[in-house]
């Protein structure tokens, strides 16, 4: 059977009407942390200020990292499961938790001699 | 200079060893060197494009641009390393025949070879990025001369493609006849390792936020700061305390890149 041509705009507002939706549930979906408590870390010559963050367990956290420097750095943690470029003069917002009580190491891998630190939870 | 030396040798690595492996497992294959190699300038091109405008893409979806980015990368390599697994099957036999008798190629169709390239292209273009971004950063502000830095940037490029060089021979080597089957078994880890990091990007961007508790943690046995440690997470993705998300996502796909080729016709 032939398509005919209000059949094919059907088929195209249903496949728009979809693909909207599923970004719409896609912004949604980034918009989950919405009430987490965000702690500060600058990059300064290298180094993470603080390099020690207390946070409590079990709760949403975000970590907002500040590039002081006019350097790229990678903030990355094996325990925390992130790596994200910060760019120089530029600031990342890293997502985290609920997070169990312990101490989590990350680093700058552009700079790991002086770009160390942890996050401490309990 | 011995700083830039590490870290572009820990990048390339990643990039060589992995296609080290895939050099051996399409070993015999006629044309693919041009498939692999195109992979690797687009990957190149595509790195430096990227890091030019880095700012930019890196501020979309609400800041987690960079997650998204890497997510759908590593997935696209993830996918492509599964077809290639897929259509390479039916040339079992030929290309365990033709380690006997090096002389003969193995003519495969365009189309699959440039799978090839988009793997490769995918590996490159990801670890390219952060050497690009680096390396920018350090030649804009650094003190030392530019001779210096090109010998340690070269020095480190160097000596990761000398062992992903050693890697493709010495999977050859120590394979034997046996080469297809090993190879494809470390494809599918490699594949499996990929996807358990995108399950991270994913995660990390928010779209996933379940299943992110720790299941086991195995620092005590291999740390994942420690040289053997990175090997294997470079191989096979080894991590210290996997998540569910993690797990599943490895499972599947490490199932998936071993079932799947049984289902395609020989």
């Amino acid at each position: 059977m032939p398509i005919s041509k209000n059949s094919v705009k059907n088929l195209d507002i249903m496949l728009l009407h979809r693909i909207l939706s599923l970004i719409c549930i896609l912004c949604a979906a980034l918009y989950v942390h919405a009430g987490a408590k965000r702690y500060i870390i600058e990059i300064k010559d290298h180094k993470f200020i603080p390099h020690i963050v207390t946070v409590p367990a079990g709760e949403l956290i975000e970590l907002e990292i500040k590039n002081m420097d006019s350097t790229v750095e990678e903030f990355e943690s094996h325990t925390l499961k992130r790596e994200k470029i910060v760019p120089s003069r530029g600031s990342i917002i890293v997502k985290l938790g609920p997070l169990k009580p312990g101490v989590y190491d990350f680093f700058g891998e552009f700079h790991m001699e002086t770009a160390q630190g942890q996050l401490i939870v309990r | 200079m011995f700083k830039l030396f590490v870290i572009i040798f820990r990048e390339i690595l990643e990039i060589s060893a992995l296609l080290g492996i895939i050099t051996a497992a399409t070993e015999g294959i006629a044309g693919r060197a041009k498939y692999i190699w195109s992979g690797v300038i687009i990957g190149a091109k595509g790195a430096i494009a990227v890091a030019l405008i880095s700012r930019y893409i890196f501020g979309l979806y609400g800041g987690y641009g960079q997650e998204i980015m890497n997510a759908a990368v590593l997935l696209i390599a993830v996918s492509m390393i599964i077809w290639t697994l897929m259509w390479m099957r039916p040339y079992t036999q030929k290309l365990t025949a033709r380690i006997k008798d090096c002389t003969r190629q193995v003519k495969v169709k365009a189309l699959p070879l440039t799978s090839l390239t988009i793997i490769t292209a995918s590996l490159v273009f990801r670890e390219g990025l952060e050497v690009a971004l680096f390396s920018y950063g350090i030649a804009t502000t650094t003190t030392e001369s530019l001779s210096r830095l090109l010998i340690g940037a070269l020095g480190g490029f160097s000596l990761a493609s000398v062992i992903g060089f050693l890697i493709y021979k010495g999977a050859i080597k120590l394979s034997g006849r046996h080469l297809f089957q090993v190879t494809s078994i470390m494809l599918a880890l490699v594949a499996a390792g990929m996807a358990a990091e995108a399950a991270n990007f994913l995660a990390a961007s928010g779209l996933i936020s379940s299943y992110q508790q720790p299941l086991w943690d195995s620092s005590w046995l291999i740390s994942q700061n420690s040289a053997i440690g990175e090997i294997l997470h470079v191989l096979m993705g080894y991590v210290e305390s996997p998540n569910a998300l993690e797990l599943f996502f490895y499972v599947t796909t490490l199932a998936l890149a071993i079932i799947l080729p049984r289902f395609v016709k020989c």
